[in-house]
Parts: structure tokens; sequence; C-alpha cells
């Protein structure tokens, strides 16, 4: 029976996950290092919604790292094929509205999940317009309509 | 257990006090670390969306972060004119897209206009030089590109006279400087004496060509294709003998012999190419497959180590590539890759003494392209995206 860990959200519902699944995050293997989980891992700023989905990929990565381990011997056979199928399943994974891949995000920063980073930070910003991105990072333009011009101006070919 | 206690206090409270945040403002740590997951087009964008970003964006700390990341995944650089056209173009490929793929895309960079030659690139600053002769008078223009950001810089010309000028681009690793480094060759008829120049590459200073002085006592006539800079220093073959090394910190220039057993008949048979750190001259024989790599294993005594390797025959000779495309031999990390016929890259792994052919696709689309047909196609290995501006 492997050890379980106890996640909290912001909404104060209580996941129980594998400790294999926690240790996907890095924040939380500190924790489980410095032996201070007991009693579940309150998480204030992440709610449920987030939650679950982090705790889904996390699952998906330990059980495929687990997968790649027993077929390590013919990787050259079927490495491939389930690198495609990891691959897939992440870009099926972050398929959510725009809130939410911001908020799997700003979790996947705290907690210390670098691939899951690495795929939500990507998917946000792909294919994003100045005004697009202005918008889900709530900046106020602080340019005058001049200086912008300028900048744009010095780097044109890079907006075509 | 003891020692736990404040190390759980500590921790629970760093995660309530983070818990205040709302999801509304992002530390600027995330927003560095997004932005250092983008390509290049897309930051030059983004340099418009606020002026933090702006500034992180061209911030020293960026660029150089940006470019530690770049040479990771070094680029192959390919510069084309067509057939009955004055412009040349830029195109670009990953050197390793991942180990299965056998083809990669080339990305276009951009078009230059004038009929230059490329001489050189270091840490993704492309350096072009074309010369017009309004005789007796001849003024070579000299121009470094950055194909990444497409900043353009021109150097002042260089009046030779009818000697033939060179120009190679160099980086000064401790002061942070790019260089040109440029030499008006010997000319027997006038028996003018070559000369060596050097100019700082700036846009915030007034750019001049410094003489240097000739301690060396050699003279030579050419620069030899294939040039290659390692660590502060710029090496370039003048002879099957003999190789000029210049150190671009204290803008000296040496000559460095070759081992006699390495000449062989055919100049541009060999190539040099950065063996970990050190130099490598690699030296090909056409009849036989079979390829010399010599390593200058002490700069100053001039001792150099050398090994032969069997390479298959579908990577060709060095000599025989070239007929068909003058290009670089480049070893990253113990690879070595071999330019066969346009479009199809060869990699010869030294240590694992295995072979891997990529084709590039992408360049040769576009309706102009299928008219007009190519002209000369240059391949250089070890291009690398920077997004620093000059």
């Amino acid at each position: 029976m492997s050890k379980k860990i106890i996640f909290e959200s912001s909404e104060g519902e209580s996941f129980e996950v594998d400790e294999a699944v926690a240790l996907e995050c890095q924040t939380i293997k500190n924790m489980i290092e410095d032996d201070c989980t007991d009693g579940g891992i309150p998480l204030a700023n992440v709610n449920s919604a987030t939650l679950t989905k982090v705790i889904d990929y996390c699952k998906k990565h330990v059980e495929a790292a687990a997968a790649a381990e027993a077929n390590a011997g013919d990787k050259d056979i079927y490495g491939a094929n389930k690198d495609i199928e990891l691959k897939t399943w992440d870009e099926e994974f972050v398929k959510v509205d725009q809130p939410l891949l911001f908020d799997l995000m700003l979790a996947a920063n705290f907690l210390i999940i670098p691939g899951l980073l690495d795929l939500t930070c990507k998917t946000m910003m792909r294919g994003k317009t100045v005004l697009q991105i202005r918008e889900i990072f709530h900046i106020k333009k602080d340019y005058t309509d001049a200086e912008e011009a300028e900048v744009r101006k010095e780097n044109a070919w890079a907006f075509e | 257990m003891k020692d736990s206690q404040p190390s759980l206090s500590r921790r629970r409270r760093d995660l309530y006090h983070v818990g205040n945040c709302t999801t509304t403002t992002i530390p600027l740590d995330l927003i560095i670390e997004i932005l250092s997951l983008l390509p290049a087009k897309s930051l030059l964008q983004f340099q418009s969306v606020s002026k933090l970003w702006f500034s992180t964006i061209r911030s020293k700390t960026f660029v150089d972060s940006f470019l530690t990341r770049s040479k990771n995944r070094p680029r192959l650089l390919f510069t084309f004119y067509l057939k009955n056209s004055w412009e040349k173009f830029l195109f670009s490929a990953p050197e390793y897209d991942d180990d299965k793929s056998s083809s990669v895309l080339a990305r276009y960079d951009m078009t230059i206009s004038d009929l230059d030659e490329i001489c050189g690139s270091v840490n993704g600053f492309v350096c072009f030089r074309s010369v017009v002769s309004s005789k007796p008078v001849c003024n070579n223009k000299t121009t470094v590109y950055n194909p990444t950001t497409r900043q353009i810089m021109k150097l002042p010309d260089v009046t030779s006279g009818r000697r033939y000028v060179d120009a190679l681009i160099a980086y000064d690793t401790v002061e942070d400087q790019y260089k040109v480094f440029c030499v008006k060759m010997f000319d027997r008829k006038t028996q003018q004496q070559q000369e060596h120049f050097v100019c700082t590459v700036s846009s915030s200073q007034k750019q001049e060509w410094r003489k240097i002085e000739n301690t060396t006592g050699g003279s030579y006539k050419c620069v030899l294709l294939g040039h290659i800079f390692i660590d502060g220093a710029l090496y370039y073959r003048i002879d099957q003998s003999r190789i000029v090394r210049f150190d671009v910190r204290a803008e000296k220039i040496e000559i460095i012999k070759t081992p006699k057993e390495s000449h062989v008949s055919v100049a541009y048979d060999s190539a040099l190419i950065d063996y970990n750190g050190k130099l490598g001259r690699l030296v090909g024989s056409c009849a036989n497959n079979l390829v010399t790599l010599w390593v200058l294993e002490d700069v100053e005594k001039q001792e150099w180590s050398s090994m032969t390797h069997a390479v298959p025959y579908q990577c060709g000779s060095i000599h025989r590539d070239r007929v068909f495309v003058v290009c670089e031999a480049g070893i990253h990390a113990g690879v070595t890759m071999m330019f066969r016929l346009p479009f199809r890259v060869c990699y010869y792994d030294l240590n694992k003494k295995n072979i891997r052919e990529v084709e590039i696709r992408g360049m040769e689309d576009g309706d102009l392209r299928r008219v007009h047909g190519f002209g000369v196609l240059t391949g250089y290995t070890g291009h690398i995206e920077n997004i620093s501006f000059l």
C-alpha cells in the first residue's frame, strides 16, 4: 500500500493522491522530504477545478514513466509510440478555456511542475497577438500610440 | 524531529502567504519564465506589450540567457542566390530536431539585396562582404547582419587599391564585443605588405578600422574558406602548412604551423572544426574515404595529435562535397557534419561511428526559386539565434 498525501483546495475540498503522484510537484517533494505533510497540504491559491486537472496530469505522467521503464528494453520499438501517445494526451489535456489554462499555469509555477508549466505556457502563448496578451495578463498599455508605433516599426517583419 | 518543526511552520506560512495573491497578478519571475519559452519572433512582437515587457526582453540578463539556450539548439545556416537575381536569401534549419526525424524544415530568415559573399558568423551575427570596384580604387563594403532580429550594421568601407581583402567576424568574450577582422593581402606586383585591421561592431559609438601590428613576419595571399572561432580566438587557414590565430581580446595575430604529415595535395580538402573547445583540422582523402582529424593540443607549444576515421561512403569526402556546395564541416560535441548535395545533410558521429542523413525541406518551395533555380548554396553549421541588438 503506497503512502497517501492529502491536498486541500482553496474551497477546502480534500484530494487524496499517491505519494508518487504528489512527488511530481517539486514544492510538495521538498515538503515530503522535510516530513511536513501530515494532516494534509492546504493549497489556498489552487481551486478544486484546477487541482483536479493538476492531479490528472501528474497521475498520467507517473503512469507513463512507469510504463516506459517497464518497456525500457524494447524502447526502439515501443518508445517512440509511447512518446507520441503522451504528447497527444498532453495536447488534449490543455484544450481548456483560457481562465482555467491560466490557473493551471499559475498552479504549475507554484507547485513547480516543470513539464506542466512548459506545456501550459506554450499553449497559452501560441499564436497570440499583442492585444490578446494584454488581455490574458491584465496588462494595461503604458505606451503612448506614438511610442508603440515606434517599437512596432523597429521589428515590423515580426508582425507579418 | 525537533529540527523539522521550524521548517514545517515556515513552509506552511509560505504556502498561506502565496495564497493571499489574486490570480490576476503574475510575478515577474513567471513572466520571465514564460518569455524564455518563446521563439525570437514572438519576443520581438511582445516587446510592444508594455514597457516592462520591452525592458525585460531587452535586458542583458534575458538576452544572455536566450543565447545560452540557443547554443543548445544550434542551427544550420544556408545562404544562396537565385540564378539571374541579385538577391541573396538566408535560411536556417535546426541541426538536431530530434534524433528520429529524417527531415527538418528550413525557415526563411531574411533577404540581402546585394550580391555579398558570406564571410563567417559568430553568436548569430553574420558578416557579409562585397566589393565595389571603380578602378584603381576598390571599396570593400562589410556588413553585419543578425538574421534573428534582422538588424543590419554597415561598417566603414575599406579601400584596398588592387589588393585582395578578406573579412571575418569574431567575438571578444571578455569585453562582450563583436569585432570584424580584415586583411589586406600582400601584393607581389606592388610589393605592398599585408595589413590587418579590426573594427568593433557597435551602433552606439563611431566605427573605425584600427590597424594591427603584424609581428609574425609571415605574409600570405589569401584566407582559405572555412575559418573557425573557438574560445576567444579566430583561426583561418592561409595555405596547407599554416593557420593564423587571431586573439580577439588582445588583437594579436600569430601563425601556427600544421604537422608535415597532415599536408595534402589539394588545399580545400581540409576544414577547421571546433573539437571540444580545441582547434581541429579535418583532412580528407578522396581516394579511400579516410578522414584524419588533427587536434591542436597545445597552442603555445603547437603540439598536434591525430586520429584517423574511415568515413562511410554516403558521407562523401570533404573534397567532393565542396564541388557541389561550398560548405563547412563542423564538430559539435563529437558529431561531424558533412554536407552532401544541397538539401541533404549528413551527420557522422566520430565517437559512435554512426551516420545520419537529414533532408532539409522548405528552401526549394516558392515560385521564384522554382523558375530561377539555385545559384551557389553555402551551408554553415553552428548558427546560433541571438536577440541582442548591437
